[in-house]
């Protein structure tokens, strides 16, 4: 019976889950808490709640754990676990000026209100490898935390208050090229339906922000690198936390809880299409969860190309852009050509085997020919 | 106003779905519709009634034309979570097959690209029937799901909306797709794919 | 920290939340309404990978209930890993009874294959579908596709399918042959080979098609015309087994399989596992009855 066949594909599974298991787990010395990960694996942490779609951090680091820390897969099951989720309210609309700022720069100009202030990046840091790391101890860390918590002045960090955008200067001036009479301001939610093309701005920014970084930021860099034409200045990009605000049945702002996010206003400048306009600035914009400055700026910079279409610019192409960078259906379907293909091959290969035969009764039939010519 | 708290959102709204499905599949084909312990207001046949509450949710849009549609449409406002919306934008539009076909000219019937951005019609009716019977309107159906041609007898439908109907479903795509309940709980879809032509039967 | 106990018994029948779920059925009332049309949905994450059977199980678990026989198959086979994986979810979130026999299911799950026995009126098939665009070949922009089904405007198409017989001699499409739905919309029926489109052709059963990772759904009504798409002087032929036979049951009408052994000879067996099994235990078997297979020749049987 085929039956036995069946049992060996079960089996097959069973075992190769036991496998990964058993590969997680064989040469641990101590079970990786999820608290270590949530603290010392911050970033990887951040990527996961932002490809995921979801916020919460706890359930990015089992993940992460889970997935043996490769981020693409921790990132697809937190999708998979939020489709589970009910949706049990919609936020109020996010204000990212009350954003508490950890992380504030702008490369447009030297001072900006508030001043720059770098916050934690290792921008500026040599990436030069520590093997220090290898002997770290509790001991260094509490030490470490010591230290630095002393330096902090606790009344000029209660004091830190929200600061003026840079955006909010090039306004006011009147720089900032205003909202195109023509553009599509429908707000969609990209998780409650297909996207449709063109899509409106809502869906784009959507779609980009639980794209895969890399994969903005090939997008980001091809067109500042010559297959596009912007080549933004980062007007502003902030890191920090923002309160999040519900309403309830009852009709009562609540607050829910905070989140960390990394937000980037690109600035560039548009050549204007009539002839005598006069040229202004626009405005990229960017948002993700967690600290990650990379995929802010690619998509800021997508956002300000993908509103110029243009067919020869992968970058200015929205169906190109959204479709391709939406890591988790590009990493299943990559993987699915693992999956057996051999019915669709043998209907290909029925095929090419027919057009060699063909041609070689082709070629039989013109020897033929060659041959009557020769005759006479 | 009735909570209704004896449908089971899970196991009834699968249920009822697939003998949606199975009528939509197979245009004429009467299904029964299970007889549950609901208590919709006077104008919507308990039929009706479970469609909305097997496919609505707040993602979805309807509108009521019944006679007495203030009161159907709080009650399923409150029993679906659906939001209320005019004619011309709702996804389901509920009407008595008795009912002027002028109402629903402005049915949304989709576009060419998304011809299913487009309205599903829940038509109550007196009874629907296989077999003829007095003042019944005779309905061939002919189309996809169909094998030759499907007979189907309705009473308490207006020969004029029926004429409505088709004229909304000239230009296939676009068109809209009829639900079809009677005071029994039978049920019979219509969609927008199908042609039929109706006599009546004396 | 997180609590265990919030993952006792936090999945819905069905995985899917029941907001989700009546969006699909909304959304496959309308395909089944407009045939060949593919309606975009909101195609939520699965706990499986996209393009490997999502849409598929969008399908399944919006429509599956406690009384449903459910079947399985990848490339033909009930016992490829993938469909393995995927019984073992689907039972488990549904507890539903499953089988391999092909007549006792209600609702059939399948990657690139039509069952050879004959499917019932009471069965529904489902299609895992990776692109469910016909045009997507000829034409890569979404925007454009729709538009040249809306107009129902294929010429782009038919160009291509010209200039492939002045090439080859021949339609070299395989698995996943285009074919016209109702004399309307051109429709991929998923990667399934030539051999089994002339199956779906006016069928007793309800087709259902799945894309999870483009979010679209579609579908093909029972008893609805199914036609590949052929010129006048070049027609459509399925793969050609005349002159092969299944080695364990000596039977060509159906659609095989070609293998290798150690010894490097090539034999070719039954592709369809139920199919293989019925015969082999000479179960009585309903095969689809179509043109194509009613001028073949009897199979060395």
């Amino acid at each position: 019976m085929g039956y036995v066949a069946v049992k060996g594909g079960t089996d097959a599974i069973h075992n190769s889950h036991e496998l990964v298991e058993f590969y997680r787990l064989r040469d641990a010395v101590t079970p990786i808490d999820i608290k270590q990960i949530r603290s010392q694996l911050r970033l990887a942490v951040d990527k996961v709640m932002g490809e995921g779609g979801l916020y919460a951090p706890d359930y990015a680091a089992i993940a992460l754990k889970q997935a043996e820390g490769e981020v693409f897969e921790a990132a697809f099951i937190i999708r998979a676990f939020r489709t589970t989720l009910q949706r049990r309210f919609y936020s109020e609309t996010i204000n990212t000026r009350e954003l508490f700022i950890k992380r504030k720069i702008s490369a447009s100009f030297r001072e900006i209100p508030g001043g720059q202030i770098l916050g934690p990046t290792r921008d500026y840091t040599q990436r030069i490898l520590d093997t220090g790391k290898v002997e770290e101890t509790a001991e260094d860390i509490k030490k470490f935390l010591e230290v630095f918590e002393s330096k902090i002045d606790r009344e000029k960090l209660q004091s830190v208050k929200t600061y003026t955008k840079v955006i909010d200067l090039l306004r006011e001036e009147g720089l900032l090229k205003p909202i195109d009479k023509n553009e599509d301001r429908r707000l969609v939610d990209i998780t409650r339906e297909a996207i449709k093309f063109p899509a409106p701005r809502s869906a784009r920014l959507q779609m980009m922000a639980r794209a895969e970084t890399g994969g903005l930021m090939a997008m980001g860099y091809s067109s500042m690198r010559g297959f596009g034409s912007v080549h933004p200045t980062v007007g502003e990009l902030r890191y920090g936390h923002l309160p999040v605000r519900i309403k309830d049945p009852s009709g009562r702002i609540r607050y829910a809880g905070k989140i960390e996010i990394t937000e980037a206003e690109m600035v560039s400048s548009v050549s204007a299409a009539k002839k005598n306009a006069v040229p202004k600035f626009t405005i990229g914009y960017g948002l993700c969860f967690g600290q990650n400055d990379t995929k802010v700026i690619c998509m800021g910079i997508l956002d300000s190309t993908m509103r110029s279409p243009d067919t020869g610019s992968p970058a200015n192409d929205q169906e190109f852009v959204l479709y391709h960078t939406e890591g988790i259906e590009a990493m299943g379907f990559t993987n699915h050509l693992k999956l057996p293909h051999y019915v669709d091959f043998q209907s290909a290969l029925s095929n090419i085997r027919g057009a060699i035969e063909r041609n070689e009764q082709l070629k039989e039939g013109q020897k033929a020919e060659e041959v009557t010519f020769m005759q006479p | 106003m009735r909570r209704e708290t004896n449908y089971d959102e899970v196991f009834d709204a699968q249920e009822q779905f697939r003998l949606l499905l199975d009528c939509m599949a197979r245009p004429g084909k009467i299904n029964v519709l299970p007889d549950m312990d609901i208590l919709p207001p006077a104008g919507i046949n308990k039929g009706g009634t479970l469609i909305a509450l097997s496919l609505f949710n707040a993602d979805v849009s309807f509108c009521s034309l019944a006679d007495n549609s203030d009161e159907i449409t709080a009650y399923l406002a409150l029993n679906t979570g659906a939001t209320v919306a005019e004619v011309n934008t709702a996804d389901y539009i509920f009407l008595n097959g008795h009912q002027n076909p002028d109402l629903i000219d402005s049915a949304k019937h989709g576009n060419l690209s998304y011809p299913d951005e487009s309205a599903t019609l829940i038509i109550d009716v007196n009874k629907i029937a296989t077999e003829p019977f007095l003042n019944a309107i005779k309905l061939v159906l002919k189309g996809p799901g169909i094998e030759t041609e499907t007979v189907v007898f309705v009473e308490g439908i207006n020969p004029q909306l029926l004429e409505a109907i088709k004229e909304l479903n000239l230009e296939f795509p676009l068109g809209i797709d009829l639900m079809i309940t009677d005071n029994q709980n039978n049920l019979i879809c219509i969609p927008r794919s199908n042609r039929f032509v109706y006599s009546t039967i004396n | 920290m997180v609590e265990n106990k919030k993952y006792v018994n936090k999945y819905n029948f069905a995985f899917i939340d029941e907001a989700t779920k009546k969006e699909i059925r909304r959304k496959l009332l309308k395909a089944v309404a407009i045939p060949g049309y593919q309606v975009p949905y909101s195609s939520p994450e699965m706990p499986i990978s996209r393009g490997w059977g999502t849409g598929g199980l969008h399908v399944t678990l919006a429509i599956i209930g406690k009384a449903d026989v459910f079947k399985i198959i990848d490339q033909g086979s009930d016992a490829s890993v993938n469909a393995c994986n995927l019984r073992e979810f689907v039972h488990m979130m549904t507890n539903c009874k499953t089988t391999f026999d092909t007549r006792e299911a209600t609702l059939i799950q399948t990657r690139h294959r039509v069952t050879e026995e004959e499917l019932n009126e009471n069965q529904i098939y489902i299609y895992q579908v990776p692109q469910p665009e016909p045009l997507r070949g000829v034409e890569r922009y979404e925007n454009k596709t729709r538009q040249m089904h809306g107009e129902a405007d294929y010429a782009k198409m038919w160009v291509s399918l010209y200039e492939q017989i002045v090439r080859h001699g021949d339609i070299m499409l395989g698995a996943g042959y285009p074919v016209k739905v109702n004399d309307r919309y051109i429709m991929a029926p998923s990667p399934i080979p030539k051999w089994d489109c002339p199956n779906i052709n006016q069928s007793k059963a309800l087709h259902l098609f799945g894309a999870g990772r483009e979010k679209r759904l579609y579908a093909v009504p029972p008893h609805t015309k199914v036609e590949p798409l052929e010129f006048e002087d070049v027609q459509f032929h399925p793969e050609d087994f005349s002159t092969r036979a299944c080695f364990k049951t000596g039977y060509n009408k159906v659609y095989l399989d070609e293998l290798y052994f150690d010894d490097g000879t090539r034999h070719f067996v039954i592709n369809d596992s139920n199919f293989l099994d019925k015969m082999v235990n000479h179960e009585p078997i309903k095969q689809h009855s179509n043109k194509y297979l009613s001028e073949l020749k009897n199979g060395t049987e």
